[in-house]
């Protein structure tokens, strides 16, 4: 053996019996060996190849979020990169492979002590070459390893993001387009599915505004211009009034010849495309030049009778233009600070995603609609062209009163400005006058559909929806399992209608509508009243309900028993009398109405799918389905404030009596919304859900990332536990001490879950109140372990978790990190702290929009500066 | 005149999949593009079905008999066989090598009509893909061996790897327009495009075309009629002009990611004009060859004419030389949950319902649940039906340049999106091979049965042991990792490679 080889073993070797005792997955430091990794004089090819799979196991085995990574909160570092530095350390045990840590954990005794515990073996091949290296003496310097991971951004210690020592610089940028602004852009509307399938919508981020840096890939580019094909019936050049409005009759009116559109007719058509569409900014002399030039080679080929044809190809040329897929945020190249130009469509691209023309297909500009629009003519005030103006006009901007960033609309209006370009109709709309009175500006309201993530609730399946709830009537009426079916049937029928809604003049908001509009009037109200956001999205109580669609509602009949009638099974065959005979010697469907004090369900006979719309709004426990027709009263056991209540909403849909407010021992905040229960729920009611619900708290408000779940390898189902077991029954089974299996039980990952998502146990997988569990009282207690700054934290039931989570300062930080992340379209570094402590400071008065305020009138965002500069 | 013919419909009767295709005799258009063609063609179609199926339908007589005399279950019609009864512990634990089982294929269920492309075919049973999870679907998660989290993909999939493969795409004039094409069928009319199936990496979902008319128009409508040539002609003046904008602006840029990205935008500029070069030699190629097109579908479809719709698209995209890489999704990701197969004891109600009652029970069976057992194993023989119909076009389609039929050099595969259960436990994903014979696909009519399938012994294989095979070896390429999955043996399955 080489003799300095020999040397660095023993060295090694001999700090190794004094350095072992860390443990890998712990976060201690660890001391590394004072010297260099062994490099061997010539690499063969053979050693080159057990190099280069070592650190190629190691890296992509190990060297995942929340684990050994670069930034990585565990010790040590397996990137690949890393393995010179790894094998000259205490970790490694060069030429003794029975004493190296890291072997000891790859292929234990205890197979409890598995590294990585998403595993219950690592494979014979992997742990072999490990072993040869080891016995080889480790050596290192011969292969290529792969490039690092990326680092994972929630290791970042969280107080250093808030601690300012070196003023943050954003860099110039591009932002490329998302779906809406292409949508919007276009003149379209979002309901349309020829727009609905841009390939703008993906993000290589979290959020859909994670754009920093992105471009188009051939797939991406090639399904462009799929849509842009797919959308050709969109036309805006001939939508009512556009050219007249805008002065191109010249060119848009196929009875001139093309021989007679001269030169300044042609430019002030590409002009105004560029401008009022496609790029929504003035266009630079190059674009309207290139544009032209394409014009003119279109217009040449023109077939008689086929303008239209011509200026819609024109148009889908402006959006694959660079200045059209790309926003420009470079500032100027001297100075650094942003344009007014680059301003207005910065403040416009926080609020929305409409562009200056607001213009819509089939109608005329609708300026008032367009935030852009009304920042466009701030610029030309000239209020953006001095900084100080600026900060001014973004104080404007956000404040609450303004109207920019959220408002009121109010029984005169026609509907809420923020739905408008994405509802065909230009007139009231049943469903859009439905939603809240109370909006957020829609980049706003994306926000909190992405950050809390409710967005997909409507394509989650969920098995019988109202088990445990006071709705699952298992075993009420004649015989233990009487109304099993029919009933769970209709309550989960009715679950999944109001996780659609409905469609067009019929419909009702969908379940995440509701949602965004119960986060609008919590924010809103918070914001004017000067109280804490954060308190209020988290212990707020008062929920925007579902109403049974308009056009889905139908006379119902005499009273009946809805347990015992199950038309399923028959049952009614013998007691016609307490059910719906119909004419023709059948049975018809028995309506649940509700249930009364003493626990008895009754109901009123009604026609198909009836027992199913009309149970629409029980995962709010309402106590009778909401009618908005007064001709169509429910008459079985109802009191005058119900009756009130139908009233009140059929003269206003929007009406306040929609609202209702729960006592703080049934719901507290966004988190026992409904919507984001049954969105982090699993399908079945004892099911996992406490893993996904603590899961996204974990990661959202404590900005930890649960390490490995994407290399989960181990049977990851829960035990099945018997009839009688709960969710947490079987989550005991499964993790708890008696476990059979390696469930990932050594504590690194449901560790970091479980505990947060066991207080939602007091509610069902569909986000519904349980009455009983298995025969058991609903249990949300939970010790919360590893809570950042305090350790451990006893807790009630998920009512007692939110209040908790609201008055929690590390919390309050994470989801201020992620107001960042979303709004700046990049994850957080310790070099934005300065920024991220402005937004802190504006935040600690409770207000989001001064947070957001704090961000937009920031240097850095103003003043663009190259990083080495 | 145009040399085109069209067919009335999507032309998928059984009688045209026995016969094998009779008007595709005629000569492949990409006999005319690579008449010399030096490396031999390689190309892959999988069929993904939603929420899986049972895998008993793929159980030929003698697999059936097989399995309970070697620690299984007794393989029953009228008793599902997914995770929760036979699956897990029916392929002999106590194997210590895959069992290779002979029989004629088309004694199973779901491949009685295969007739001759019986012997082409093989039934693959015992592999797991834990890596993906389970559920109602895997996502990404099955063509990529990772995990999909939050929706979002972890990692590339085996298609999109395959596509970025010379061997696979081809180079210079041989190269396909199109790396891969992505069709499927979802129950929703407003899911046109979807993301759920295809990625190119992680976080990086691919699209999924579900509208079988959008299908055609892409790739049929070009080879169908001078309006289709038109289409792609005007996307290469789009592209031309986004060319002249990007070699333009990207100088004026300040360096750094902002000219990295319009740097990568020009580059897909530049990629797609190529392939919208080699499109219209396609274009060209195919008026000349007679090739025999599927009519565009029109109309209002039950899933499964729409997936024949789809297939027919795909059939006509690899023997077009479109492509030599697709993805049929039926009902893949969430797309399975409102399906209405309209038939028998499946019609008027929804699909995610009825796996429920598919799923439950297995004592005596009601006769509404058998009726439905028996519906849905009809879904699951049409749906290989669906794909058997394209590799009987291409068997009767000699490959350009090479020995064989094009289905020779052809590996269809047919899978579950998340195994063989309604609530899968991803613990196995019985499937179908068929064609391949001359890129090293070794099928033969045969059963190979992994063992141990639920306790992973050192037999067990995963469905990324079968991805190694067909990215690797069959692709004509060295691939040595894929996905994150812990695999007893890193290699591709020696069982099934010539």
């Amino acid at each position: 053996m080489h003799h300095s080889k020999l040397a660095k073993i023993a060295t090694v070797a001999a700090f190794v019996l004094v350095a072992c005792e860390g443990t890998i997955g712990g976060s201690g430091d660890t001391p590394a060996a004072d010297m260099g990794p062994y490099v061997p004089p010539d690499c063969t090819e053979e050693g080159r190849a057990l190099e280069g799979e070592v650190g190629a196991f190691l890296q992509t085995t190990c060297s995942h979020a929340g684990c050994h990574q670069p930034i990585g909160p565990r010790l040590p570092n397996f990137a690949a990169a890393r393995l010179p530095e790894l094998a000259a350390s205490a970790w490694v045990s060069p030429g003794n492979p029975e004493r190296d840590s890291i072997l000891r954990r790859l292929d234990p005794e205890d197979p409890t002590e598995i590294m990585p515990p998403t595993r219950d073996a690592n494979p014979p091949h992997a742990v072999e070459a490990y072993r040869a290296w080891v016995s080889a003496g480790a050596p290192t310097g011969c292969a290529t390893p792969l490039d690092e991971p990326a680092p994972d951004p929630n290791a970042i210690p969280q107080d250093t993001l808030f601690a300012c020592e070196t003023p943050t610089v954003f860099e110039p940028s591009l932002a490329r387009i998302g779906s809406h602004d292409f949508a919007h852009a276009i003149g379209g509307v979002l309901t349309r599915p020829a727009l609905r399938a841009s390939p703008l919508s993906t993000s290589p981020g979290p959020y859909s505004t994670h754009v920093a840096g992105a471009s188009l890939d051939p797939a991406t580019l090639s399904l462009h211009m799929d849509v842009l094909e797919a959308s050709r019936d969109l036309n805006p050049w001939y939508a009512r009034g556009w050219s007249e409005a805008l002065n191109v009759r010249c060119i848009t009116d196929d009875r001139n010849a093309v021989a007679d559109i001269d030169d300044a007719c042609r430019d002030e058509f590409v002009r105004e495309l560029l401008r009022r569409s496609a790029q929504s900014r003035e266009p630079t002399a190059d674009d309207i030049a290139l544009l032209r030039e394409f014009l003119d080679e279109e217009l040449s080929r023109e077939v008689d009778g086929e303008r239209r044809e011509t200026l819609r190809y024109v148009t889908e040329a402006a959006f694959m233009m660079v200045g059209t897929l790309f926003q420009p945020r470079l500032g100027d190249p001297e100075s650094g600070r942003l344009s007014s130009d680059e301003i207005a469509q910065t403040l416009a691209t926080a609020l929305s995603s409409h562009p200056a023309s607001g213009m819509q297909n089939g109608h005329r500009p609708r300026p008032e609609l367009a935030w852009l629009g009304a920042f466009r003519a701030a610029q030309a005030d000239g209020q953006l062209d001095d900084i100080e103006n600026v900060r001014a006009f973004i104080a404007q901007v956000f404040d609450p009163a303004s109207g920019y960033v959220g408002g009121e609309f109010g029984a005169d209006e026609e509907a809420r400005a923020d739905l408008q370009n994405d509802y065909v109709a230009n007139r009231f709309h049943p469903t859009a006058a439905r939603r809240g009175r109370t909006w957020l500006a829609p980049r706003l309201a994306a926000f909190f559909r992405e950050y809390f993530d409710y967005g997909n609730v409507a394509s989650l399946a969920k098995d019988d929806a109202g088990a445990t709830s006071r709705w699952d009537l298992t075993s009420r009426g004649e015989g233990a399992m009487a109304g099993r079916g029919y009933l769970r049937s209709n309550i989960s029928e009715g679950f999944a209608a109001l996780r659609t809604g409905g469609s067009g003049d019929a419909g009702e908001p969908s379940l995440a509508d509701q949602l965004d509009d119960t986060i609008a009037r919590m924010v809103m109200e918070a914001e004017r009243s000067g109280d804490d956001v954060f308190s209020a999205l988290l212990t707020g109580g008062t929920f925007r309900t579902a109403g049974v669609p308009h056009g889905i509602q139908r006379p119902l009949g005499d009273a009946c028993d809805p347990v015992f009638c199950d038309t399923d099974e028959g049952r009614s065959v013998a007691n016609r009398d307490r059910c719906c005979a119909n004419d023709s010697g059948g049975i018809s469907p028995c309506v649940l109405i509700g249930i009364d004090e003493d626990g008895t369900p009754y109901g009123q006979c009604g026609s198909a799918h009836l027992d199913e719309w009309y149970q629409i709004g029980r995962v709010y426990d309402l106590p009778a389905p909401i009618l908005d027709q007064p001709h169509l009263p429910i008459t079985t056991g109802q009191t005058d404030t119900y009756l009130d209540r139908q009233r009140a909403i059929a003269a206003d849909p929007a009406h306040a009596q929609r609202w209702v407010s729960y006592p703080a021992d049934e719901r507290s905040g966004v988190l026992t919304h409904p919507a984001w229960l049954a969105s982090h729920g699993d399908s079945d009611e004892n099911g996992p859900s406490a893993v996904l619900r603590g899961h996204w708290v974990r990661e959202h408000l404590f900005c930890e990332t649960v390490a490995g779940l994407d290399l989960v390898q181990l049977n990851a189902q829960l035990a099945t536990g018997t009839e009688e077991s709960r969710a947490r029954d079987r989550m005991e089974m499964t993790f708890g001490p008696e476990e059979g299996d390696v469930r990932c039980a050594n504590g690194a990952c449901h560790a970091a879950m479980n505990s947060l998502g066991l207080p939602f146990e007091i509610f069902n997988h569909a986000g519904f109140l349980r009455v009983e569990d298995h025969g058991r009282a609903p249990d949300g207690s939970s010790v919360v372990t590893g809570w950042p700054g305090r350790g451990t934290v006893e807790v009630e039931d998920a009512l007692d978790l939110s209040r908790e989570l609201a008055e929690d300062p590390h919390a309050r930080r994470c989801f201020l990190r992620h107001v960042f992340r979303f709004f700046t379209g990049r994850y957080e570094t310790p070099a934005d702290a300065c920024v991220l402590g402005e937004m802190d400071a504006a935040f600690a008065g409770g207000s989001l929009f001064a947070a957001l305020e704090a961000l937009y009138s920031s240097d850095a965002m103003l003043i663009r500066q190259e990083a080495d500069r | 005149m145009t040399k085109i013919q069209r067919t009335k419909g999507p032309a998928l009767s059984r009688r045209r999949l026995l016969q094998g295709g009779l008007a595709a005799l005629a000569l492949s258009p990409v006999h005319r593009l690579v008449s010399a063609q030096a490396a031999p063609s390689r190309r892959f179609v999988f069929l993904l079905s939603g929420n899986g199926f049972d895998g008993s339908v793929l159980m030929s007589r003698a697999t059936r008999e097989w399995i309970p005399m070697n620690g299984g279950r007794e393989v029953l019609d009228h008793v599902r066989w997914g995770d929760g009864y036979g699956a897990p512990r029916a392929y002999g634990a106590s194997l210590r090598s895959p069992e290779v089982i002979d029989g004629d294929l088309t004694t199973a269920s779901g491949l009685a009509n295969l007739g001759p492309l019986a012997s082409k075919s093989a039934v693959v049973l015992g592999l797991s893909s834990r890596v993906t999870g389970g559920g109602h679907e895997t996502m990404h998660g099955l063509l990529s061996s990772t995990r999909t989290i939050a929706g979002a993909p972890s990692g590339r999939t085996l298609d999109h790897h395959l596509a970025q493969l010379p061997s696979v795409r081809g180079v210079g004039g041989s190269r396909t327009p199109i790396g891969a094409i992505r069709v499927g069928v979802h129950h929703s009319t407003n899911a046109s495009i979807t993301y759920d199936s295809c990625a190119s990496g992680p976080g990086l979902a691919l699209p999924t075309i579900n509208s079988a008319q959008a299908a055609w128009d892409a790739y049929v409508g070009p080879l169908a009629s001078a309006d289709g040539a038109e289409r792609i002609a005007r996307r290469t003046r789009y592209l031309e002009l986004a060319r002249r904008d990007a070699q333009r602006t990207a100088p004026s840029l300040p360096p750094g990611s902002s000219r990295a990205q319009v740097a990568t935008y020009q580059a897909a500029v530049e990629e797609l004009l190529a392939d919208q070069d080699r499109f219209g030699e396609v274009i060209e190629s195919t008026r000349s060859s007679g090739l025999v097109l599927p009519a565009r579908p029109e109309g209002e479809l039950a899933p499964l004419e729409q997936l024949r719709a789809q297939c027919a698209t795909v059939s006509v995209a690899l023997r077009a030389g479109l492509t030599n890489v697709a993805v049929i999704g039926m009902g893949t990701g969430s797309g399975f949950h409102g399906f209405d197969y309209g038939f028998g004891a499946l019609a008027g109600a929804q699909n995610h319902g009825l796996r429920h009652v598919f799923a439950a029970g297995n004592g005596e069976p009601t006769s509404a649940r058998e009726d439905l057992r028996r519906d849905f194993r009809r879904v699951w023989r049409e749906e290989i039906e669906a794909l058997a119909s394209i590799a009987s076009d291409l068997e009767a389609t000699p490959e350009p340049g090479g020995s064989g039929t094009m289905l020779d050099h052809t590996v269809l595969v047919y899978v579950g999106d998340n195994g063989a259960e309604h609530h899968a436990s991803a613990s196995e994903f019985p499937l179908l091979l068929m064609g391949g014979g001359e890129i090293g696909l070794r099928t033969g009519g045969r059963t190979i049965v992994y063992p141990d399938v639920f306790d992973g012994g050192a037999a067990h294989r995963q469905l990324t042991n079968l991805w190694l095979a067909l990215g690797g070896p069959i692709a004509g390429e060295r691939l040595e990792r894929f996905g994150a999955a812990n695999l007893e043996d890193p290699m591709p399955l020696p069982e099934l490679l010539g």
